[in-house]
């Protein structure tokens, strides 16, 4: 989290409507090949190299985070399918994303560390290596595709601050917290950062994992509580019932028919 | 790019070269940095980065805008707000006479942009006059973000190699890690100070003649000045000669009570005692007479200025220090 989300661009640029979403990747080449839902499908796939190119670098959960969020920006307006006169395959953006997050986050790593785990963690299927100097190449059309604007905010700290509100014992507390943060990771698979804002998020996830955690906290009045901070049930509801769509298109995935969606997408070159 | 013509180079700094140039749709005059890439094979720099980063969200008629950002070439072109010159500039041209309404003028718009960073959770972390620039019409504005940091969540180290030596609070001085709003406050308590004596007011030699400079001007301080003091990471092995506390009054003769009192608690050794941009800014100082100058009216850099030479540029970060410091036996860190 980074400067003032009511004064950022993050609220002013890059939050949009369900309906500006869907018309915005309903834009992209892809959508000749992909279904919608098969379209999620090959973004967790996506999702899920970004975060493990994340951990054999060793990076921090925000750091993974904001490259997850760089990398749907970006996706929102440029195709899936890479174009046969720039070249830029999706795995080499989700490298540069991962590159960029990490300076951004003022914990830099050597960009020949990003390419080595590229390259020899097999992450690159039948493609041969990435190179360094690609990957600072691409940097220029992803920041371009970010329009400049590189501060990304994020709900973890909301989801701190609100479960010291609740009252739950110390060992209930750690479990909670566990469940919250798991929950929040995930929709980093999704386009949900890009939908509502993270204290929104936060408040969603906390009631999703109170729904799941009944006895801890079954007395809470949660409408009450969610008005202490400004925000409606209904909002919130709507929102966990997002994040209950997203565990069931994740329940659909299955790793061997998406790497399928995923070549055949490479070879649709345009 | 073709939405912008360039005319002259007009500056050129580590990471870019600067030239002035017309934003061709409003005839507006503007700056153009270039970037210089192709060196960098690691792609952009990361004091370029933060600058776009942080320019991209701040928005403040006290804080240099951000017009545009645009990649052209292989260079990365970032259009700002074009600047007349800077508070240095202005500091050492001895043909520039100030008055006490301008200084205060001065000190209220650096205060402004840094209250407006400081709201959004960003420290600038390199305040000194060379980075307030002035715009034709007078206005000051903070530039030069290559070294901010958002502090949000306050729990990380930070680096302590950060604002340039003359303007570097003892907190980080002593390489405390963790720091906040405080490092910026300390930095303007020191231009309000070099605004008045219109010369450097804490100028050490080094990181710890910088620490023996602070300590002769405004005494060692004590556990009970600043609670935590002895644990900083440096103060365990240092031993510090112990300066009596000397009342500001003796050096700023001409200064008014107010101004004075706001100097102090700018330049107040426990970061959490340090008066904050928002009292600061509500400081009776401000209410008092003389009425800050309007920018309009502030005096211009007109009369034959005299640039500043390039081996006197001050620098957050230089390399002097480290030899300093390796020459010295460890005992003194
Ligand atoms: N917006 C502007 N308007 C007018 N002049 C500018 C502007 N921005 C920068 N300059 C001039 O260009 C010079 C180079 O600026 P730049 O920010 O690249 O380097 P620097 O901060 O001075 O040095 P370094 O990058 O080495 O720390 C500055 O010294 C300044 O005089």
């Amino acid at each position: 989290m980074a400067a003032s989300f009511w004064s950022s661009s993050q609220r002013k640029t890059w939050l949009f409507t369900q309906t500006q979403l869907d018309e915005l990747i309903r834009a992209q080449k892809e959508n000749c090949v992909l279904t919608s839902l098969e379209r999620k499908h090959v973004m967790i796939y996506y999702t899920g190299m970004i975060i493990s190119l994340a951990k054999a670098l060793k990076l921090r959960q925000q750091i993974i985070s904001t490259a997850c969020v760089f990398f749907k920006r970006y996706y929102l307006r440029h195709s899936l399918v890479p174009q046969r006169n720039n070249g830029i395959e999706p795995t080499l953006m989700l490298a540069t994303c991962v590159y960029l997050a990490c300076k951004v986050e003022e914990a830099p790593v050597h960009i020949k560390s990003v390419s080595q785990v590229m390259t020899s963690n097999q992450m690159l299927g039948s493609q041969s290596s990435i190179d360094p100097s690609k990957i600072s190449e691409c940097e220029f059309y992803l920041m371009e595709g970010l329009e400049f604007y590189m501060i990304v905010f994020h709900p973890y700290n909301a989801v701190i601050m609100y479960i010291k509100d609740l009252s739950l014992s110390k060992q209930d507390r750690t479990v909670f917290l566990q469940t919250a943060w798991m929950i929040v990771n995930d929709t980093y698979k999704t386009d949900l950062p890009m939908l509502y804002p993270p204290h929104m998020i936060a408040l969603a996830v906390i009631y999703l994992t109170a729904g799941m955690q009944e006895n801890a906290l079954k007395d809470v009045d949660f409408a009450a509580w969610f008005s202490r901070f400004n925000v409606g049930h209904n909002d919130v509801l709507i929102l966990v019932q997002h994040l209950l769509d997203m565990y069931q298109v994740m329940s659909l995935y299955v790793e061997k028919d998406v790497s399928g969606l995923v070549s055949r997408l490479r070879s649709a070159q345009v | 790019m073709d939405k912008y013509q360039k005319e002259n180079k007009i500056g050129e700094g580590t990471y870019a070269v600067v030239y002035s140039g017309i934003e061709l749709s409003t005839k507006r005059r503007i700056a153009i940095k270039k970037i210089k890439l192709g060196q960098f094979q690691d792609g952009l720099d990361p004091p370029s980065i933060r600058e776009i980063k942080f320019l991209k969200e701040l928005k403040h008629t006290n804080v240099l805008e951000l017009i545009d950002v645009f990649a052209h070439k292989k260079s990365m072109n970032m259009i700002l707000e074009l600047m007349d010159t800077d508070l240095e500039v202005i500091i050492k041209n001895k043909n520039v006479v100030f008055n006490a309404g301008d200084v205060k003028s001065w000190l209220l718009m650096t205060l402004r942009g840094t209250y407006h960073c400081h709201r959004n959770f960003i420290l600038h972390r390199d305040l000194k006059p060379n980075n307030l620039f002035i715009a034709a019409d007078g206005t000051l504005k903070l530039g030069d973000f290559g070294l901010a940091r958002d502090f949000a969540g306050c729990s990380k180290p930070m680096t302590s190699q950060v604002v340039t030596r003359w303007y570097r609070s003892p907190e980080l001085l002593l390489r405390g890690q963790y720091y906040g709003h405080g490092v910026d406050i300390w930095a303007i308590g020191c231009i309000f100070a070099e605004l008045m004596l219109r010369t450097p007011y804490l100028a050490g030699d080094s990181d710890l003649g910088q620490l023996q400079t602070i300590f002769r001007a405004l005494g060692t301080p004590t556990e009970e000045d600043w609670p935590g003091f002895s644990d900083l990471p440096d103060k365990k092995n240092l031993e510090f000669q112990m300066f009596p506390r000397t009342p500001l009054k003796s050096l700023f003769t001409a200064a008014g009570s107010d101004a004075l009192d706001l100097l102090e608690s700018m330049l107040t050794y426990d970061p959490l005692k340090r008066i904050s941009a928002f009292d600061a800014l509500d400081h009776c100082y401000f209410r008092n007479a003389p009425a800050p100058t309007k920018p309009e009216k502030l005096p211009k850099n007109a009369d034959a200025p005299p640039q500043p030479e390039k081996n006197l540029k001050r620098k957050a970060d230089d390399s002097e220090d480290a030899a300093v410091k390796s020459k010295l036996p460890r005992m003194l860190f």
